[in-house]
């Protein structure tokens, strides 16, 4: 294997064509994430704490408070049983801490699942959560509960959920598609708290309209790292803001040159 | 479970398949593309076997439903697990070209969808009608903007205000395209960013293993 390994190399070791600005591209990616990321062990940043991640307490102690349970809801997240997104990994990050506050305030948690990989990732959040909280005799694998990976079965079994279980939150983050609003309706009209995210630009509007808190974009990224306080976490989200001013820089030039003619930039991107 | 089991190998496992199928996708070394093949291969078989374990597990908790008579739920399992037993036998026995199989996907699972989705234009109008109040300047840009847009969709509306298609265009072509682009930039960057704290093990919550944990 090590030899055609080799002689692979030798004759085939080439780059896909089309493919050298973006791999350009993502090395920067990742020498300003590793370099935050170094900088981080001295020198910390100072994070905003996101007024939707605040109100995961408000939103659970009112549950609590009206003996009403919590539902947590990671999408559908588009259906792809054969891979997990970016943003269903961030709402399981922020699930752990959506169970350490249920936990210690005593509401009943139902994680309403309809994407079938994301059970054993969610599952671990969940146990992950009492064990925080200092709970882990409540932990039941019940609480994590899947219907079907169908879009239109699986909205109306959520949206039949809350309403029969009558909860008091809705925490809403993942990847919600279409069925972001039938969730966030059926909670308005039972009167849950409820807090969302979505990285979709389709469905922000639609949260927006009806739940209480929403994660707009990134910030769902930024949260998980917020919420374990860890220094490497923190730090990466450095480099993105680093990241986004020199992406910045690069349209504004990128505007400048095309509107002077110039588009060496703009070749340099197509190779 | 050691530490090493339940959090440090899968870390390892995680990064490693990143990092190759990032190789992969900037190459064309045939072992790196051979060996992407199968581990995508490897990712068709599990989510195969997810979605076999996901029906088990709602079988065994609806099934725990109706023989402990939950009120106001066991009902709902009942019917639940029937169907599950039907379509799988029917489903089993011809898939489509069985005529019990093939009734109840057409006569009752397509409509029932077809039903929810349906449900959504009432739920659009009511979000839409709740988000247009104009209580400060940004929403009554937002307001405003959305009348453009839906008069320019309208049915007479074109030939009665001249000038809306144009105006309706400019907003979705030139500030409605930039800000969603803008908004897809910074969410990559955050994936990027995630990615590598997970390529890096920083992001063990996604394999259920925390700080405490």
């Amino acid at each position: 294997m090590p030899s055609l390994f080799l002689l692979e190399v030798k004759n085939y070791m080439a780059l896909v064509p089309g493919k050298l600005f973006q791999l350009g591209t993502m090395i920067m990616f990742f020498i300003v994430i590793l370099v935050s990321l170094w900088r981080s062990k001295t020198n910390l940043p100072k994070v905003k704490i996101m007024p939707p991640l605040e109100a995961f307490k408000e939103a659970v102690g009112r549950a609590a408070e009206l003996n009403r349970p919590v539902i947590f809801t990671p999408g559908w997240g588009g259906g792809n049983t054969q891979s997990i997104d970016a943003d269903l990994l961030a709402g399981s990050v922020l699930l752990t801490e959506v169970v350490n506050q249920t936990a210690r305030a005593g509401s009943d948690l139902h994680v309403l699942v309809g994407n079938p990989n994301t059970i054993p990732i969610l599952e671990g959040a969940v146990k992950t959560g009492y064990i925080m909280a200092g709970h882990l005799d409540e932990y039941s694998p019940d609480i994590v509960q899947f219907s079907t990976p169908e879009l239109y079965s699986y909205s109306a079994w959520v949206a039949g959920e809350m309403r029969r279980l009558n909860c008091g939150a809705n925490f809403m983050l993942g990847q919600h598609w279409m069925e972001s609003l039938i969730f966030a309706e059926a909670g308005l009209e039972i009167g849950a708290f409820q807090v969302a995210s979505s990285a979709m630009a389709s469905q922000v509007p639609y949260f927006l309209a009806t739940c209480d808190y929403v994660f707009i974009g990134p910030e769902i990224y930024a949260a998980s790292a917020v919420v374990s306080q860890d220094k490497t976490q923190l730090g990466s989200l450095l480099g993105q803001d680093v990241l986004t001013i020199i992406i910045l820089v690069l349209s504004i030039v990128g505007v400048v040159l095309a509107t002077a003619g110039v588009t060496w930039l703009t070749n340099l991107m197509k190779v | 479970m050691s530490v090493i089991l339940r959090k440090t190998i899968p870390s390892i496992v995680i990064g490693v398949l990143a990092v190759w199928m990032i190789v992969e996708y900037f190459t064309t070394v045939k072992f790196f593309t051979d060996i992407g093949t199968i581990f995508r291969n490897f990712a068709v078989i599990i989510a195969a076997f997810a979605v076999a374990l996901g029906g088990l597990s709602s079988l065994r908790f609806h099934t725990q439903t109706i023989i402990k008579r939950k009120a106001g739920s066991w009902e709902f399992s009942a019917v639940l697990v029937a169907a599950i037993v039907v379509m799988t036998v029917t489903g089993l026995m011809g898939w489509l070209d069985n005529p019990i199989f093939s009734y109840l996907w057409n006569q009752v699972t397509v409509p029932s969808q077809q039903t929810i989705y349906s449900l959504l234009m009432f739920y659009v109008a009511a979000a839409a009608y709740r988000a247009m109040r104009a209580s400060n300047l940004q929403a009554a840009i937002f307001m405003f903007t959305a009348i453009v847009i839906m008069l320019m969709n309208g049915p007479f509306t074109q030939a009665l205000i001249p000038g809306i298609t144009d105006l309706g265009n400019w907003i979705l072509t030139v500030p409605q395209t930039g800000a969603s682009r803008a908004y897809l930039i910074a969410c990559n960057i955050g994936i990027v960013a995630l990615f590598i704290r997970v390529i890096l093990g920083r992001e063990t919550g996604i394999i259920g293993a925390s700080k405490e944990g």
